[in-house]
């Protein structure tokens, strides 16, 4: 989802549109939950109270984002499932009875700064598009039934097996037959492909949801960040 | 220790782990706690990966399981013996062996055993050689020239029917011990039998050789075949009747073996006495018996005189028959049975020294008492036969006898 698209359906949202509401808030479900998981500093699951204290700054976010204020959407929605999550905390203090462990709040406030800004520079390492990327490429995984936990297993152990993977892709996604099989049955067809290249039906079935990954990552070069990883080790290759 | 680091962007957050996108475009699932802070998504992360020495603990254990149960499986093989050999020469000895003919366990059953056994042990694992073996070392030890004999049983010890190697184990005996007198035995055996051989304390060979004997009822009791060899018994059980014979033969003997000695020192007595005048040498005996008899009043003694007198009236009837032609015919006989039974004839005159032995053994011992006076009444019936066929002999003494009881 790029930037223009993303605006548009904030501005049908904000008009009442709330199936691309719900479209919306469920495409960026992992996000807002490791966001809140992020500032609570601990894994937050969607029994947890700050992942509704979450949706429901996402969806103001929604409702509050302003296209030319300078900010990204994703920026936005951080801050304000932030700022809720403090004030929930801060509530949540007040009502509790006091800490056992002595806190220096003096200290504990400095080191609040220090956290702060450690985790602003963290923030500006990790790019916003590259979270939309990483967003994206996995629904793309699960409409084929991949998800990032397999792949691991899925990829091959060799260089060798990779790059002639990364090759085999290259000439997948060329084959128009084959990208039109992919899409229809949302499978890969092997049998057709490797009747096209002659390739061996049984490695390419061991390391097919790896190839997925591929197929989908050469199909969307607007992921330019993602694609980096890709090409960046595949330029190694080359360089050694 | 080696340490593999991962370094790549955050892709997913799962409940136990995070994908990580590698720069090498691989991907890695890192466990969630061994990164301390929460990653955002698309935060780059660096994961040091422990080849710690417990990672290959579960694999080396499954290997160590498998070997183990492995080497387990191979002993358990080897422990379970599939056939009992027993061999009886006299050494006899016994083993367990494999279905692959390997000896298992080399037990000795007797002390001869006991001997070969510790030259032979330890020394082979296959059946045939380690009879080999145990064949030579008897050889060596002069058993098999004492009893030239090799009795061998099989018994299968598993339940399903096993094919026992009777067949080899014999041509291997036979080949062992060719060229020599040694006769070769190998059969098969029941279990039971064995068992049964076990509590009796005997080989199964003896035992099976002893069950024979019972059959054919030749022995009763284990004391019987007690110290025998399996050649002496096997001789009792192929000769039956023989056997019995001998022995009746043998007890037949004891008794007149004691007769014989008697004789013998009955004609030394006579010698020493000079038995030249022979009424003399009778009337002593007599003057003696009598006074025995007095004393001891025996009615043994008393049958004795009476048949005595019996055959003495028998005679005296024939002479009174017969005429002239019969005495001569008496004094031929008499010359014949002087010339074939010189011993006879002192023992008949003077039947003294016979019983005055019984006197003597009577003192030492009273139980035998009995059964020699029964010999001395079948030597006395024996005479009283022989009497009648020589009546002219005993004539004089039993006149002179009857005479004197009169």
């Amino acid at each position: 989802m790029n930037n223009d698209e993303l605006i548009s359906v904030i501005t049908n949202c904000k008009n009442g549109d709330q199936l691309s509401r719900e479209q919306l808030i469920q495409h960026y479900r992992p996000y807002i939950l490791n966001t809140a998981s992020h500032i609570c500093k601990r894994y937050i699951s969607w029994s947890d109270e700050e992942s509704s204290i979450s949706l429901i700054a996402f969806n103001k976010a929604i409702d509050t984002f302003e296209q030319h204020s300078g900010r990204t959407f994703l920026n936005y929605a951080y801050l304000l499932i932030q700022r809720d999550l403090i004030d929930f905390y801060k509530r949540e203090k007040s009502e509790q009875h006091l800490s056992i462990t002595f806190v220096d709040s003096e200290q504990s406030n400095n080191m609040m700064d220090v956290e702060k800004s450690v985790d602003n520079y963290r923030r500006s390492l990790t790019s916003n598009e590259l979270v939309d990327e990483i967003i994206d490429f996995d629904h793309a995984l699960n409409e084929f039934k991949v998800s990032f936990e397999e792949l691991e297993k899925h990829s091959p152990k060799h260089k060798d097996t990779r790059k002639k993977l990364y090759q085999l892709s290259d000439v997948f996604i060329l084959d128009a037959e084959c990208k039109h099989h992919f899409f229809l049955k949302k499978r890969l067809p092997v049998s057709l492909f490797c009747k096209k290249t002659g390739y061996s039906k049984k490695t390419l079935e061991k390391h097919r949801k790896y190839f997925i990954s591929l197929i989908l990552l050469k199909l969307n070069p607007q992921w330019v960040q993602l694609s980096a990883y890709i090409i960046d080790f595949q330029g190694k290759e080359e360089e050694l | 220790m080696k340490h593999t680091a991962y370094k790549g962007i955050v892709v997913k957050i799962t409940d136990l782990h995070l994908v990580i996108l590698q720069d090498n475009g691989r991907y890695k699932n890192v466990p969630k706690n061994a990164i301390k802070q929460v990653p955002l998504l698309g935060q780059s992360i660096t994961y040091v990966e422990k080849a710690s020495s417990l990672k290959w603990v579960p694999y080396i254990s499954v290997a160590a399981l498998i070997f183990l149960s492995f080497i387990s499986f191979s002993i358990f093989q080897t422990v379970k013996p599939s056939y009992l050999l027993v061999i009886d020469i006299n050494p006899s000895l016994e083993m367990e062996v494999s279905d692959k003919g390997e000896v298992i366990d080399l037990r000795a059953l007797n002390e001869d055993g006991e001997k070969i056994v510790s030259s032979v042990k330890d020394s082979n694992r296959d059946v045939l050689s380690m009879i080999d073996l145990i064949v030579k070392e008897a050889k060596k030890k002069g058993y098999l020239a004492k009893n030239p004999m090799i009795t061998t049983s099989l018994i299968s010890i598993e339940e399903d029917d096993l094919t026992l190697p009777v067949k080899e184990i014999n041509d291997a005996l036979t080949s062992y011990v060719q060229g020599e007198h040694v006769q070769v035995e190998v059969k098969e055996a029941a279990l039971v039998e064995y068992k049964e051989a076990k509590k009796l304390n005997l080989s199964v060979n003896y035992y099976k050789q002893y069950q024979d004997l019972v059959e054919k009822e030749l022995v009763e009791d284990l004391n019987d075949i007690k110290g025998k060899t399996i050649v002496e018994l096997k001789s009792m059980a192929s000769q039956p009747n023989k056997e019995i014979e001998d022995e009746e033969d043998k007890e037949s003997q004891l008794i007149p073996n004691d007769t014989d000695q008697h004789k013998n020192t009955e004609q030394k007595e006579a010698k020493s006495k000079g038995t030249i005048k022979e009424p003399k040498k009778e009337q002593v005996p007599n003057d003696q018996t009598k006074g025995y008899e007095d004393q001891n009043s025996s009615e043994k003694s008393r049958n004795q005189i009476q048949k005595e007198a019996e055959s003495k009236e028998k005679a005296s009837t024939k002479i009174d028959n017969s005429g002239d032609k019969q005495k001569s015919i008496n004094e031929q006989e008499n010359k014949e049975v002087k010339k074939e039974q010189p011993i006879d004839k002192p023992q008949k005159e003077d039947p003294k020294p016979v019983e005055r032995r019984d006197e003597e053994k009577d003192k030492i011992k009273q139980a035998p008492i009995v059964k020699e006076s029964e010999e001395t009444e079948e030597n006395k019936n024996q005479r009283s036969e022989k009497e009648q066929e020589n009546p002219s002999i005993d004539e004089k003494n039993e006149k002179a006898k009857s005479s004197e009881r009169e």
